[in-house]
C-alpha cells in the first residue's frame, strides 16, 4: 500500500510531461464553427428577412393591393422559411421564442376577437397562438387575394394587427440576434465544458427538445399516427403553414438547417467530434448513421409529390414513412448523440445510475 | 472462531472515534443541508413537481404543502447541529434520520446511493451512544459521561463502509467496466479542461487505468483500513481516491466528502483520542448491558445490507436495462444510459389515441430519470391513466414508446408496444414487459 501512489504520480507525469497539443477532443474549434459559421449566419437571415418582412407589412398597410399583397406574401414566406434555420436555438436571450413565435395552429378566434377589439397584449400567455407566424399565415391566406386586399383596407384594426404581430416577430428575432453578436456567440464559443450550464450541454438540450417537436407538431399530429397504433382520424388543421399549405417547404428546411447543424457545414461539426466517430449505432459509426438520418427524413418529405394536406389522404403511407424517419432521428438526436457525448441535463447531484 | 468474533466485538474500546465521527457526520449534514437550500433544489424537486415518483410500497410518502418542506429541511439542519454539538443527541439523531428518510422516500428520481447512505449512517447513529463523549448531553448532565464503548459499536460504522466499498467494487467486476473501460472512456474526455491531467483524460489507456484502479480500491480498501499496520496508507489513498473523483465528476456533489470523513472510523483511536483530548476525564465506563436489542437489530440489519446488493440475481435479464435490484446495492458511477419514452393514451372505447408530451406533467431531471428506468415508467403510465380517465376517456390504456442507450450501444427499444401499462401492476416480479 506504501508504494501505492507511485505509479498513479509516475503515469500523470509520464503523460502530462509530453507536449501540450490539440487534442480532437477538444470542443473549442466544434463551438466556433457553429457559433461563427452555423448559427451565426442563420441570425443574420432570419433578422434580415424579418426586417424585409416588416418593410413589406408596412408598404402593404400603406395602400393594400394584390401587387404589394403578393411582395409581402414572398418576405413572409423567406421570413417563414429562415425562422426553421434558427428555431433550434431556443436558449439564452432568444429562450422560449420557438413557441413565442411559432405556436401552430393559430386560434383564429383568438385572432378575430383581437382584431375587433383592437387591445391586446400580445405578450400575455392567452395570446400565444394568436400571435407569431402562424397568425400571419392565416391573416395573408385563408381568404383569397381580393378578399384578403379588401379585408385590410377596409379594416384599420386588421392593419395595425398585422403590423403588431410582425414588429413582435422582427423585434424578438433582433434581440436574439443583437444578443448573439453581442457576445453571445463569444460566451458560447468560450464555454466548451461539458457540465450542465455548458454551450454543447445547452445546445443539446434545446435541439432534442427542437426535434422531438418536429416529429410530433410538424407530421405526428396531423396524422393522428402513433407508433404502431393508429386511431385512424387525421387532423389536417394541426399542420404549419396550414393556408399557405407550405408545411412541406417549411419542413425541409428545418431539416437541412439542423443537418447543417450537425455537419457543421463545411467546418468542423458534431460529426467530427470523436465520442461521435466513434459510437456505435447498430455496429455503423453514430455520426454517418445521423447524417444518413437526416438525409433519409429529408428525402421522405420530398418523396411526397403533392403537399402535405393532400398527402394526408391521398399519400398517407408515404406520411407515416416520414413520420418514422422522424421518429428514429429523434432518438438518435435525443438518446444516442446526448448519450455518446455525455451531456449533461442534471442540475442537481447525480452518481451516475 | 466464534468465540474469538465475540471477544472481538465486547471488548473494551475508546469512544473517541465514535464521537469524531458524530461530531464531523454532523457538520457535514449540516454543510450539504445549507447546499442544497441554496442550490434551489428544494423548491425545484420536491415543491415544484406536480407528480412524484414514490417507492413501492411507499407511495403515501407526499411532500409537505407551502414552506412545509423548507420547515422539513430547516429541522434537518438544526438536527445535524445537535448531532454534532451532541445536544439532546438521540432526539436529534432519530429526527434527523426520519426527516432525512422521508425527503428521499418523496420522489425516487432524486435516489442516489449517497443519499441512501446518509439514511443508514443516521439509522446507527440513532443506535449508538455517541453523545456520551465531548458532546454537551454530556456537559449539561443530560447523558452519562464514559470514555469506553463495546467493540461492536465501533464496528458496526467500520462494517457499514467496509460493504458500501465492497460491493461498489464487485459491482465493477463486469465486461463493459474492465474489458471496455466503460463509461469512463465516454466520461472522461469531457473533463478535458481540467489543468495538468486534463489532456490525459483524452487517452483510453487512462480510462482502463482509472477503471482498473477504481475496481481494485472499491474491492481492497476496506481490508487494508482494518488492519492496523496499513491504515494509515489506506486512509491516505482513500483521500486521494475521492479527492480524484470529486475533481472528476462535480457532479457527485458532497459524496466523495461524506466517504473521506466517515472513512476516518478506522483510525487508530489514539488519533481521535488526540483530536478530543480535552474532554478526558477520570475513567467512567458503562458496561451498556441494555444495548442487546440494539445488538439484535443490527444484526437483522448487516442481514438485510449484504443480501440487498445481490438481490439483482433473482432477476433475469441485463441487469443495466431493467435495473431490477440496480437501486440500494452501492451501483456508482457505472453506466451511462439514456432514454426517450413516448406515451399513447387509448380510449378502449372508441380508439382515439393521445400522445403525451411528457414534459407538461413532469420536470426535467423526472423525464430524463423516468425514460431510463422501467419502474418510474409503469408508474407514470397509471398516473397518465387516471388523468386522461378523469378526462372522459374510457377503458383508458397506456402504451410506452421508448429507446434507451446504455454505454454508447446505440439505442434499442425499451418496453414492448404493445403492452397496456395500465393494466399491469408493479410489484416485485419480473416486468417481462421491459425487452432485453
Amino acid at each position: 500500500m506504501k508504494y501505492s501512489l507511485l505509479p498513479v504520480l509516475g503515469f500523470i507525469l509520464m503523460i502530462s510531461s509530453c507536449e501540450k497539443k490539440e487534442s480532437e477532443y477538444d470542443r473549442g474549434p466544434l463551438l466556433q464553427n457553429i457559433g461563427n459559421n452555423v448559427i451565426a449566419p442563420a441570425y443574420k437571415l432570419s433578422h434580415d428577412r424579418a426586417t424585409s418582412l416588416k418593410d413589406a407589412v408596412v408598404s402593404f398597410n400603406d395602400a393594400p393591393d394584390i401587387a404589394k399583397l403578393q411582395t409581402l406574401k414572398v418576405a413572409f414566406n423567406s421570413a417563414y422559411t429562415a425562422w426553421q434555420g434558427i428555431e433550434t436555438y431556443d436558449f439564452g436571450a432568444a429562450e422560449s421564442q420557438s413557441y413565442s413565435l411559432n405556436t401552430f395552429p393559430c386560434d383564429t378566434n383568438k385572432i378575430a376577437a383581437n382584431i375587433v377589439s383592437g387591445t391586446y397584449t400580445l405578450g400575455a400567455a392567452g395570446n400565444l397562438a394568436a400571435k407569431g407566424f402562424a397568425a400571419i399565415d392565416f391573416l395573408l391566406y385563408s381568404k383569397d387575394e381580393s378578399a384578403t386586399v379588401n379585408f385590410f383596407t377596409t379594416n384599420s384594426n386588421a392593419r395595425k394587427y398585422l403590423l403588431d404581430v410582425t414588429t413582435d416577430i422582427s423585434s424578438n428575432i433582433t434581440t436574439a440576434y443583437d444578443a448573439w453578436t453581442n457576445g453571445g456567440s463569444a460566451g458560447f464559443i468560450a464555454a466548451t465544458a461539458l457540465d450542465a450550464g455548458s454551450s454543447i450541454s445547452i445546445l443539446n438540450n434545446a435541439w432534442a427538445q427542437a426535434t422531438e417537436r418536429t416529429r410530433r407538431e410538424r407530421v405526428g399530429n396531423a396524422l393522428g399516427y402513433i407508433g404502431l397504433i393508429s386511431s385512424g382520424n387525421l387532423y389536417p388543421d394541426k399542420l404549419e403553414g396550414l393556408y399557405a399549405n407550405n408545411a412541406k417547404e417549411l419542413l425541409i428546411a428545418n431539416l437541412e438547417a439542423n443537418k447543417n447543424l450537425f455537419t457543421g457545414g463545411s467546418g468542423i461539426g458534431f460529426d467530427d467530434y470523436p465520442k461521435v466517430k466513434e459510437a456505435l449505432y447498430q455496429e455503423r459509426p453514430l455520426n454517418e448513421e445521423i447524417t444518413n438520418q437526416f438525409d433519409k427524413a429529408i428525402a421522405a418529405s420530398q418523396a411526397i409529390s403533392g403537399d402535405f394536406k393532400s398527402a394526408l389522404i391521398n399519400e398517407k403511407p408515404k406520411m407515416e414513412t416520414l413520420f418514422l424517419e422522424l421518429k428514429k432521428l429523434t432518438v438518435l438526436i435525443k438518446v444516442d448523440m446526448a448519450s455518446a457525448i455525455g451531456v449533461t441535463i442534471n442540475y442537481t447531484d447525480n452518481d451516475g445510475d | 472462531m466464534k468465540n474469538r468474533i465475540t471477544s472481538y466485538l465486547n471488548q473494551q474500546a475508546s469512544i473517541a472515534p465514535l464521537a469524531v465521527f458524530r461530531i464531523a457526520f454532523g457538520i457535514m449534514m449540516a454543510l450539504a443541508t445549507i447546499r442544497f437550500w441554496h442550490n434551489g433544489w428544494i423548491e425545484q424537486l420536491y415543491i415544484r413537481p406536480s407528480f412524484f415518483f414514490t417507492y413501492y410500497g411507499f407511495d403515501w410518502v407526499k411532500p409537505l404543502q407551502g414552506n412545509g418542506m423548507y420547515l422539513v429541511f430547516a429541522s434537518l439542519l438544526i438536527c445535524a447541529i445537535c448531532i454534532a454539538l451532541g445536544l439532546v443527541y438521540r432526539f436529534a439523531a432519530i429526527s434527523f434520520f426520519l426527516l432525512f428518510t422521508y425527503v428521499e422516500l418523496i420522489d425516487k428520481t432524486t435516489y442516489l446511493n449517497h443519499y441512501y447512505f446518509i439514511s443508514i449512517i443516521s439509522f446507527l447513529l440513532c443506535m449508538l451512544p455517541a453523545h456520551r463523549f465531548a458532546s454537551l448531553d454530556v456537559r449539561f448532565g443530560l447523558a452519562k459521561y464514559t470514555n469506553a464503548v463495546p467493540r461492536w459499536m465501533i464496528f458496526a460504522l467500520q462494517f457499514q463502509m467496509a460493504i458500501v466499498y465492497f460491493f461498489a467494487g464487485i459491482a465493477k467486476i463486469n465486461s463493459d467496466w474492465l474489458l471496455h473501460a466503460l463509461p469512463l472512456r465516454i466520461w472522461l474526455p469531457d473533463k478535458n479542461e481540467l489543468p495538468l491531467i486534463g489532456p490525459l483524460l483524452n487517452l483510453k489507456v487512462t480510462a482502463y487505468f482509472f477503471s482498473w484502479t477504481g475496481m481494485l480500491f472499491d474491492c481492497l480498501i476496506a481490508f487494508f483500513l482494518f488492519n492496523k499496520r496499513t491504515v494509515w496508507y489506506a486512509y491516505a489513498v482513500v483521500v486521494v481516491f475521492h479527492v480524484f473523483t470529486a475533481i472528476l465528476f462535480p457532479a457527485i456533489g458532497v459524496f466523495p466528502f461524506v466517504m473521506m470523513v466517515c472513512a476516518s472510523i478506522f483510525m487508530p483511536a489514539s488519533f481521535h483520542e488526540r483530536i478530543l483530548h480535552r474532554f478526558y476525564r477520570a475513567s467512567a465506563q458503562d458496561d451498556f448491558h441494555s444495548y442487546s436489542i440494539i445488538r439484535f437489530i443490527l444484526l437483522v440489519h448487516f442481514t438485510i445490507q449484504l443480501l440487498l446488493p445481490i438481490r439483482y440475481l433473482l432477476y433475469p435479464g441485463n441487469l443495466f436495462r431493467t435495473e431490477q435490484g440496480y437501486r440500494f446495492s452501492w451501483r456508482v458511477m457505472l453506466m451511462e444510459k439514456a432514454g426517450d419514452v413516448t406515451f399513447h393514451i387509448r380510449d378502449g372505447a372508441t380508439g382515439n389515441i393521445a400522445t403525451v408530451r411528457n414534459r407538461d406533467y413532469l420536470t426535467q431531471q423526472q423525464e430524463k430519470q423516468m425514460s431510463t428506468q422501467a419502474d418510474m415508467i409503469l408508474q407514470f403510465a397509471h398516473h397518465l391513466a387516471k388523468i386522461y380517465s378523469q378526462r372522459g376517456f374510457r377503458n383508458t390504456e397506456v402504451y410506452a414508446e421508448g429507446y434507451v442507450t446504455v454505454n454508447g450501444r446505440g439505442s434499442k427499444p425499451f418496453i414492448k408496444e404493445d403492452v397496456n401499462l395500465a393494466a399491469q401492476h408493479d410489484s416485485f416480479d419480473n416486468k417481462w414487459w421491459v425487452l432485453p
